[in-house]
């Protein structure tokens, strides 16, 4: 799909031409993303330490042995580092999954049905746009108990109207090209043209938009820990141990500043993965 | 002689295309002395546009730079290699352009005026002045008005005026007539001509149509692959052409005068990057006369024999071609013509109102006719063509018979219920993601279920068009835009629908492809049998696919004529200023 809208076949020239699209940051973030990828997979075991036993001192600095140092409790600051990326990863990822397939086929069908029922849907969707989804969801939380399992629940219903809006406006767009204007005049049935016709050709768009959406996902889910609406305490979570040991950031600096640092990199490689991709599909 | 104002000696390009390299451009020389129209033809990917952005300096640099070699020469002034600077000067005064797409090239938010303004230094009297002599005669309105209230014509000649408020000494043309009807396109080669005769600029005339070229230029440059064919005065390059290429290129035409009972002549020739080697003549595969150096040794330009210009080609002295380069069978159409078949198509007083955009936005919007009281009537087996300017209603009318949008008043009446149609842009109308195969498959779909029924079919159609069947698992974009419309077309047969509606299919393209389209649609509507409706300004190319001419005007038929009796001295002024307007190399040559 993604081959036929660049007009791309396989060889070696178009591959080539591929990777000058993507062009070395998007490579760097798509690397990026992989690796955390795979090191929130495999966490617990890429290192012997128990992220929740208190195993050493409190506030020893980073060494050989304890590569973070230790917190305030005297845990392996490395080993809750990323037990705390597993965690806000796989919850973004997932939260940003979820909106993306929800928001598409909502999308899809009011784009694809128009009239009375787009109007209908998309003042559906303008309903959840002008309530600041963040605030929102914290005060589901906050109704709902703290806790990661809540938290996700609770942004991915204030989450999903913004990719059914992206939906809507690319299938709108398709629907009025001449090719697609075809495929009707060629009798092809309702589900069938959703799905072959017009689905495919907002897909780019609606890529793009989760990447670059996944480090708002990131910051989001950390605001909520960060207030204390996220894992309750004993758990690693990146906001959370930031925000608990901020009034340390002076004296045992790594506690605060290591967690964040690995906030900042999931961010950053994110983004530039969805650059990078963005320069692929849209080709420029 | 005066001096040239252009002089382009070995000119050589190379542009990098998806991570490809390839000589656009290869040691193109010629001149051009003020007040003379050079026409550069040929099929498109020839290096026709290439050429007018190299001499603007303007090559475009997606990824890696162009490489060019050679010189261009402007006033004096050497465009290759010149800083960023100097070309942009260069760009100010010495060069400009009319390209073929007015509205992407007008700023929307700025008014003409301030465009104008923009760009060439001038007071609002010569911005008044240069809009009236660009033929827009209201002149106060357009500089007032933004580029979205302009037709398109309006918006062209504004473009016009634009070049030559800066009295350029070369000006180059793109173009720019293939998105308007015949008569603007008269109006506007009017006075590209009398710019050139007044202001003595040169003018480049890039184009793909002959008879737009013998409307308007002097000399004419044939290219072909990126190489010079030919160069000459175009009278005599059209009379006697001395290259294979040239030849095959004039006798594909077509005009109103051309013999509608058999398929046009045509040529196969489609230049392909890497077909040739470097070493040999670009058009080695496509040549009758070729010899087996002609693949070995390049041709030099050389002096003509039958005219007074220049020819690359070895075997020259053997021109003119023995038998006329035919590719189809030139065998007249067979088939009687049906007269009284069952009515395919019927409307009855057809009324269409589009609402007018708003000046205020307190106002109601106000309604404008699109189709006033249209009878139509088109019977199984015959075709019949709607021309008419644009804004005449042919489109509305063909998107009312296809079921696209609804009629406000009238009857309309058709045998089947899902008449297909043919789009002007074959590339867009074809889904990119999905294969051919699939596409045109997509019509059996309800009653044919087994696949390799539906393959079978889906490879018969494809043959139908004149396409190799195995095309059917290829992508849209791997697929050239003639093989394109020749999918779309299999698309439109592959279950025969009663009534086939063509939405101007060949305004944009090239001679030999239009012909070929053509030709196949004559082909396939008679051998199944079809009614067809085609929608066109082109009266030429009406004439050729239609029995019945319709001339629309302001929403209502005004005439309606056998395509034979086009030219009957009872036509109507309507008819008679749209073949007025049709530009003619035959009558160029008569004259």
């Amino acid at each position: 799909m993604i081959r036929g809208m660049n007009g791309q076949t396989n060889s070696p020239a178009r591959l080539y031409e591929g990777l000058r699209l993507i062009g070395w940051s998007g490579s760097v973030g798509i690397v990026g993303v992989l690796l955390i990828t795979i090191v929130a997979m495999l966490a617990t075991r890429l290192t012997p330490h128990d992220p929740y036993a208190r195993i050493a001192e409190a506030y020893l600095p980073p060494s050989e042995t304890h590569w973070f140092g230790t917190d305030e409790v005297g845990r392996d600051l490395f080993a809750r580092v990323l037990v705390g990326v597993q965690s806000t990863w796989l919850a973004s990822l997932s939260v940003i999954i979820f909106s993306l397939v929800l928001g598409s086929l909502i999308g899809l069908i009011s784009g694809a049905t128009g009239g009375k029922v787009d109007f209908l849907v998309q003042r559906i969707v303008d309903l959840f746009l002008v309530l600041p989804s963040t605030m929102i969801a914290l005060a589901a939380v906050a109704v709902l108990g703290p806790g990661l399992l809540n938290s996700i629940i609770a942004l991915a219903i204030f989450w999903w109207p913004w990719y059914a809006r992206v939906s809507r406006d690319e299938i709108r767009r398709l629907y009025a090209r001449p090719h697609v204007e075809a495929a009707r005049a060629a009798g092809v049935p309702g589900p069938r043209l959703m799905l072959r016709y017009l689905l495919p050709g907002a897909v780019p768009s609606l890529i793009i938009a989760a990447t670059l959406d996944v480090s708002n996902m990131i910051m989001a889910l950390s605001v909520m820990s960060f207030l204390g609406l996220g894992q309750p305490a004993p758990s690693a979570e990146l906001g959370a141990m930031t925000a608990r040991s901020l009034d340390s950031l002076t004296v045992f600096w790594w506690i605060p500043m290591l967690p964040a640092v690995a906030l900042f990199f999931l961010c950053f490689f994110s983004n530039l993965a969805g650059d990078g991709l963005r320069s692929v599909l849209k080709g420029t | 002689m005066v001096d040239p104002v252009l002089t382009v000696a070995r000119l050589g390009v190379v542009l990098a295309r998806n991570g490809e390299r390839h000589r656009v451009l290869d040691e193109i020389s010629f001149a051009v002395a003020p007040g003379e129209i050079l026409a550069v033809v040929g099929e498109s990917g020839a290096g026709k546009s290439t050429l007018g952005a190299a001499i603007q300096g303007l090559l475009p640099n997606d990824g890696s730079a162009p490489e060019v070699s050679g010189s261009i020469r402007l006033a004096g002034l050497e465009i290759v290699g010149s800083p960023p600077q100097l070309l942009r000067s260069a760009r100010r005064s010495l060069v400009r352009a009319v390209p073929q797409d007015p509205m992407g090239a007008l700023n929307p938010t700025m008014t003409i005026r301030r465009q104008l303004h923009e760009s060439a230094d001038g007071d609002e009297a010569l911005i008044l002045d240069s809009l009236r002599r660009a033929g827009l005669s209201d002149e106060r309105r357009i500089a007032r008005a933004h580029p979205h209230r302009l037709s398109g014509g309006e918006r062209q000649r504004v473009l016009i005026a634009m070049a030559m408020m800066a009295r350029p000494k070369l000006l180059i043309a793109d173009e720019p007539t293939t998105a308007l009807d015949v008569t603007t396109q008269a109006q506007l080669l009017q006075i590209v001509r009398d710019l050139a005769r007044e202001e003595q600029t040169a003018i480049i005339y890039i184009t793909h149509d002959l008879n737009v070229a013998a409307a308007v230029a002097d000399r004419v440059m044939v290219l072909f692959g990126g190489r010079m064919a030919e160069i000459g005065t175009l009278r005599q390059v059209a009379r006697s052409p001395q290259h294979p290429y040239s030849a095959s290129l004039f006798a594909a035409r077509y005009d109103l005068n051309t013999d509608r009972s058999r398929p046009l002549p045509t040529q196969r020739a489609a230049f392909r990057h890497g077909e040739t080697s470097d070493r040999g003549c670009g058009y080695v595969l496509h040549c009758q006369i070729a010899r087996t150096d002609c693949s070995s040794i390049r041709p030099r330009e050389r002096r003509a024999r039958a005219h007074s210009g220049l020819v690359a080609c070895h075997r020259s002295d053997e021109m003119p071609l023995p038998t006329l380069p035919v590719a189809a069978s030139r065998e007249a159409w067979t088939g009687e013509e049906v007269t009284d078949g069952p009515v395919a198509l019927q409307l009855m007083d057809v009324h269409k109102h589009f609402p007018a955009n708003r000046q205020r936005v307190w106002e109601s919007p106000r309604l404008i006719p699109a189709l006033r009281g249209v009878n139509l009537s088109i019977s199984l087996g015959q075709s019949v063509a709607v021309v008419g300017e644009s804004g005449s209603g042919k489109s509305t009318l063909l998107k009312i018979a296809a079921g696209l949008i609804a009629a406000d008043s009238g009857r309309v009446s058709c045998l089947d219920p899902r008449p297909q149609v043919i789009f002007q842009d074959p590339v867009s109308a074809l889904t990119p993601w999905l294969s051919i195969g699939d596409q045109i498959g997509e019509r059996m779909r309800p009653r044919v279920t087994s696949a390799a029924e539906r393959r079978r079919r889906v490879g018969e159609a494809l043959q139908h068009a004149g396409l190799d069947p195995s095309l059917m698992h290829a992508l849209p974009s791997e697929l050239s835009v003639g093989q394109c419309q020749r999918a779309i077309v299999a698309r439109a047969v592959v279950v025969p629908p009663k009534l086939l509606l063509c939405d101007e299919p060949i305004s944009a393209m090239d001679v030999p492809l239009a012909a070929a389209t053509l030709n196949l649609l004559n082909d396939l509507r008679r051998r199944l049998g079809l009614a067809m409706l085609f929608v066109t300004h082109d009266l030429a190319a009406a004439r050729i696919v239609a029995d019945r001419i319709v001339v629309l005007n302001k929403g209502a038929v005004v005439e309606e004529f056998e395509a034979d009796m086009l030219q009957s001295p009872f036509r109507g002024a309507v008819t008679r200023a749209l073949i007025e307007a049709c530009p003619s190399l035959d009558a160029m040559l008569a004259r």
